[in-house]
């Protein structure tokens, strides 16, 4: 008998014989758990993915927050009123490592951001880089917000991809302040908020009724159109600071967009029957890349003017940043092909179920 | 001297970089990428925080790759010497301008879903070809 079970049994013995109750010792998950820390990134969630630990139901009727893998208590009360009970609704196969990553790529937007950098600008440019900025506050609002109602809707046997969603939530949150912050750091201000961005497609994000519909339009469509905006940050910013903030909010954003197409696929390939509904979900994300304010590359909105005017350099040289808007348009539509091949549904593009205008503006 | 590309060369400059603190601070990574020097081909692996190996590989060894990016010779050698006299790319220099602004770009994948590991990491990335700045480089 090892000394472990000898001091174990010497506890039991001393509770007997003074009718002490401690069956709780002997309530317990799986034992004997040692996980080792990767030698380089230190002890990760993937490396605690171990034995039945690392077993994930397919379906939950867990109501009770009760973590995966702990004993059952009698009596527990039902303080989850979870609707992600099913694993493919949410599951991906890398969402313990996007969390780790994200903790690990954090930023802080008051310091590594050289705002000292930043200098007066001509008026109508310093009023279109504010009015991108009011745009973009708004969309980055609503990219924390929707992801923290299904925060509080997933099962906690389902807390890897849950919890890469609270860290969502901290990023856009540091998203929306970085561009709060540029509108006030030079002489300008907010402009007018974007037409519908809480209402129609985007406001579509948070009426969804089930998380892949969720993530088809947030993490997919209006992510991934994000995404190249930033990446274009670096033709549009007038100074240091402002390409740092396209850089660092690139970095999470294609973080999001990578949770969002690996749900998909995880989906495409467990639960083939569900493709068609997610086809639906894609029309209706494409045509709000074409034509939608979620998407400020989109046509003939106070964002996509703004768009221009930076990209051209002025109010004078429009039509040239507008070409160079076209050029944008024809990238996101290009990537936003690509990712849709990469999550498994690219047939869409074989089958002539793609928005039609959008494959233009890919052909361009 | 090291010459450019060689192995020595990266190896250097992987040394240089891991030993930088800000390097380290942009945070965790998991990718391999391919650098296509004319006909030359580099694979350097990222793990953690660190570059953790570079190695020469065939143009197969493109496909296992994530991403890579291809520039003419004279493109990577004014590209290096540009880190070397300002220190670091500047906002034309970064790969992703370059990508951009090239007619066909310089970023290139067999697959989407890891092309997109470079827009993860792209910063690191390029502090990884800024710690170049201070290896003396021959062509
Ligand atoms: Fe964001
Ligand atoms: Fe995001």
């Amino acid at each position: 008998m090892s000394t472990q079970q000898q001091s174990l049994e010497a506890v039991k013995d001393y509770a007997d014989d003074y009718d002490l109750k401690l069956d709780w010792l002997d309530t317990r998950g799986e034992w004997g758990i040692k996980a080792t820390p990767d030698a380089r990134k230190g002890l990760t969630l993937e490396d605690i993915q171990t034995g039945s630990y690392g077993e994930v139901p397919d379906h939950t009727d867990n109501m009770t927050g009760r973590l995966r893998g702990a004993a059952q208590r009698e009596g527990a009360y039902r303080t989850g009123g979870y609707t992600v009970r099913t694993k493919s609704d949410i599951w991906l196969t890398n969402a313990a490592m996007l969390y780790e990553e994200a903790l690990q790529r954090q930023w802080s937007s008051a310091t590594d951001i050289p705002w000292d950098t930043i200098k007066p600008l001509p008026d109508d440019v310093e009023r279109a880089q504010c009015q991108l900025a009011t745009f973009l506050t708004e969309v980055e609002f609503v990219a924390a917000d929707v992801p923290g109602k299904w925060v509080a809707a997933t099962s906690p046997d389902y807390f890897e991809p849950r919890m890469f969603l609270i860290t969502q939530i901290m990023d856009e949150s540091r998203h929306l302040d970085v561009f709060r912050k540029r509108a006030f750091a030079n002489g300008g201000g907010l402009m007018q908020r974007p037409d519908v961005t809480t209402s129609g497609v985007v406001g579509s994000i948070d009426l969804s009724k089930d998380f892949t519909e969720m993530s088809s339009r947030l993490h997919i469509s209006g992510e991934g159109a994000v995404l190249t905006i930033f990446r274009m940050g670096e033709l549009m910013a007038y100074n240091e600071a402002e390409k740092y903030m396209y850089r660092l909010c690139g970095q999470d954003e294609s973080r999001h967009v990578a949770f969002g197409v690996m749900h998909m696929r995880y989906l495409a390939e467990t639960e083939p029957e569900r493709k068609a509904e997610v086809h639906a979900y894609l029309d209706e994300g494409e045509r709000a890349l074409v034509a939608g304010n979620q998407n400020p590359a989109a046509r003939d909105t106070a964002q996509s003017e703004a768009l221009a005017v930076l990209l051209g350099g002025g109010q004078k040289h429009y039509d040239e940043g507008y070409k160079k808007l076209l050029a944008i348009r024809k990238r996101q539509s290009r990537e936003y092909i690509q990712r849709i091949k990469s999550a498994g549904f690219g047939e869409r593009f074989e089958n002539g179920r793609a928005n039609p205008e959008l494959m233009e503006y890919a052909k361009a | 001297m090291p010459v450019f590309p060689s192995i020595e060369w990266f190896d250097t400059v992987r040394t240089a970089a891991n030993e930088t603190p800000e390097f380290r601070a942009l945070g965790s990574n998991e990718t391999n990428f391919g650098v296509k020097v004319g006909d030359q081909l580099i694979r350097l692996d990222f793990y953690a925080f660190e570059c953790v190996s570079v190695a020469e590989i065939d143009e197969d060894g493109l496909l296992d790759v994530d991403f890579y990016l291809e520039m003419e010779p004279e493109r990577w050698q004014s590209f290096i010497q540009h880190i070397q006299s300002n220190g670091v790319a500047d906002a034309q220099h970064t790969f992703n301008t370059l990508d951009l602004n090239e007619p066909g770009g310089i970023l290139r994948s067999h697959d989407p879903y890891r092309r997109n590991n470079f827009f993860r990491y792209h910063l690191t990335i390029q502090k990884f070809f800024d710690s170049a700045a201070a290896v003396e480089t021959t062509y």
